[in-house]
């Protein structure tokens, strides 16, 4: 597989990722880009090519975690729709909620939670993206469920089988 | 649970659609880090020796992840420029973005944004041309730097955007001050008014926002109509008077504030003030139907004595295009014949040279957009109404 196969190949799957990791469309396109220049870059060295989404979706954590770090991007989230507290947990406006929230967890956590519960990689293989132990995967996990369950309230379910 | 948050991702997830993927940009990129890493690899030994002498006085700087300029300010030089068709006429230089038409476009130390026939926004410099996936009606950029900002639409809101072409990225992204009213028609919608060094202001449809940039943060500060203020330099704005009649406002005047009893000092509509904010450049008739904008009688005024200098009436139309410096403007002037000079013009004299003879015609093209085949670095579109 060539970079321009794998690069158009999996595009979309990367930006969507990048999308949540940032919350906004404009860094989501600035994450990939830059992502996707560094694969090109190192490209002869991931000597499987199949490791090349891996690697790239790495890039993408950590460039995020950085940025995030130097607060290059943290003002401005848009707001105004948000209501005070989600009415209905079940209906639209607890998801609005709960998007709002993740905004606000540290970024090492809320990469931790999309790992796990949008692209649904085991333990193990979201350390590997984050580049820490399984034991940090676990604790961030659980830190992060746990300030949700304190910010949206006990009936918002965000109960503790999801750590697993 | 797990349903609200897996729910939750897979909903925003579902909901983001890819901009285009720009692979020519990345491929482009991905080679200049290639060249430079094998250029430091020659220059290792010679830089580890002079690390080593200097060493206490060097300080280590955190490696930086964010896209930086590949070289240094390309564009910096202010020429006769225009552009035709597909080409960017950058002084000598002719600069291809083909195969996209060029509406509009601006100038920055970076490289040139331009806006297609589809108001799409794509940026050309010395690695070629990249789209931004993005879309606007008109662009702003600063006398100097390499940023450039737009307005972008939404159903229910706009976006004031301002872009770094040396850093490839955004720096700002709000909606502050832009949600639209349910059912309201806009007579006007937002525009970015102007960059000025480190803030940007932003005609929203709450009023006048100075944004700091640097911090990305920003404050109202006139509740004035977004086409109140026509530019900022300087630190200098200027705006309309009266304030709220938009449409009847033909007095201009420059303060560092925004004040309804400021003295109007200047005639005109547009207005275009030099670097310094020594001069200004103004056209008094574009509110007429006709031509847009309809620069048909340029004024030139020294904004310190309100000194007026009218331009040779030797042209029937007349289109600003930028300025050079502080005391040098290019403009572009339509003969009788319809054949298009450009012309750089000393505002303190008067004084008018024929840059390029004859570099296009005032024609327009048959189906809407009806716009000539040329474009000035304004940032706006010249168009004819009928």
């Amino acid at each position: 597989m060539s970079f321009a196969e794998f690069a158009t190949s999996r595009h979309g799957a990367l930006y969507r990722y990048a999308y949540l990791l940032a919350g906004d469309r404009g860094l989501a396109e600035d994450l990939v880009q830059e992502a996707l220049v560094k694969t090109y870059v190192g490209w002869h060295r991931l000597r499987d090519p199949s490791n090349a989404e891996a690697y790239t979706r790495r890039v993408i954590t950590t460039t995020a975690i950085g940025w995030w770090r130097r607060k290059s991007w943290r003002a401005e989230l848009p707001n105004g729709d948000v209501p005070d507290r989600p009415v209905n947990p079940d209906d639209v406006t607890a998801r609005v909620w709960l998007w709002q929230e993740l905004q606000k967890l540290p970024p090492r956590q809320r990469a931790a939670l999309v790992l796990r519960y949008y692209e649904d990689l085991t333990e193990p293989q979201t350390a590997e993206v984050l580049g820490c132990s399984v034991g940090t995967v676990k604790s961030q996990v659980s830190d992060a469920l746990k300030k949700l369950r304190t910010r949206l309230g006990a009936d918002v379910v965000l109960k503790a089988g999801m750590t697993e | 649970m797990n349903d609200l948050l897996r729910d939750t991702l897979a909903e925003r997830a579902d909901g983001a659609e890819p901009p285009p993927l720009d692979l020519d940009a990345i491929v482009a990129a991905g080679n200049r880090q290639i060249s430079r890493r094998r250029a430091l690899t020659v220059l290792g030994g010679a830089v580890a020796t002079a690390a080593v002498a200097v060493g206490t006085a060097t300080v280590i700087r955190p490696h930086n992840t964010q896209p930086q300029p590949a070289r240094p300010i390309p564009f910096a030089q202010r020429r006769p420029t225009f552009a035709l068709g597909n080409n960017i006429h950058y002084g000598d230089d002719v600069i291809s973005v083909a195969p996209y038409k060029i509406n509009a476009f601006v100038q920055t130390d970076a490289g040139f944004v331009f806006l297609d026939s589809g108001n799409k926004i794509h940026i050309v410099d010395r690695d070629g041309v990249r789209g931004l996936g993005k879309g606007a009606w008109t662009l702003t950029a600063d006398h100097r730097g390499s940023l450039v900002a737009w307005a972008e639409g939404f159903n229910d809101h706009y976006e004031s955007v301002v872009y770094d072409v040396a850093a490839d990225r955004e720096l700002v992204r709000t909606p502050v001050g832009n949600k639209i009213p349910p059912n309201v028609s806009l007579a006007y919608g937002p525009e970015i008014v102007a960059i000025d060094g480190t803030d940007a202001y932003f005609g929203t449809l709450d009023g006048l926002y100075r944004w700091d940039i640097t911090t990305n943060k920003g404050e109202l500060i006139a509740d004035v109509s977004p086409v109140a203020v026509r530019t900022v330099v300087a630190g200098q704005i200027v705006y309309q008077l009266p304030l709220s009649q938009p449409l009847t406002g033909t007095s201009l005047a420059i303060a560092k504030t925004v004040s309804a009893t400021a003295p109007a000092r200047f005639t005109g509509q547009q207005a275009f003030l030099s670097p310094g904010a020594k001069y200004l450049v103004t056209e008094p008739d574009d509110a007429r139907p006709g031509i847009q904008p309809l620069w048909a009688d340029l004024l030139m005024y020294d904004t310190t004595t309100a000194r007026l200098t009218r331009f040779p009436r030797a042209y029937e139309s007349m289109f600003f295009g930028q300025w050079l410096d502080d005391e040098t403007f290019v403009a572009a002037g339509a003969r009788p014949s319809a054949e298009v000079d450009l012309l750089a013009v000393t505002p303190r004299t008067g004084a008018v040279k024929v840059a390029v003879p004859g570099f296009s015609k005032l024609t327009f093209s048959t189906t809407a957009p009806r716009i000539p085949p040329f474009a000035l670095p304004t940032g706006k579109p010249i168009y004819d109404l009928y």
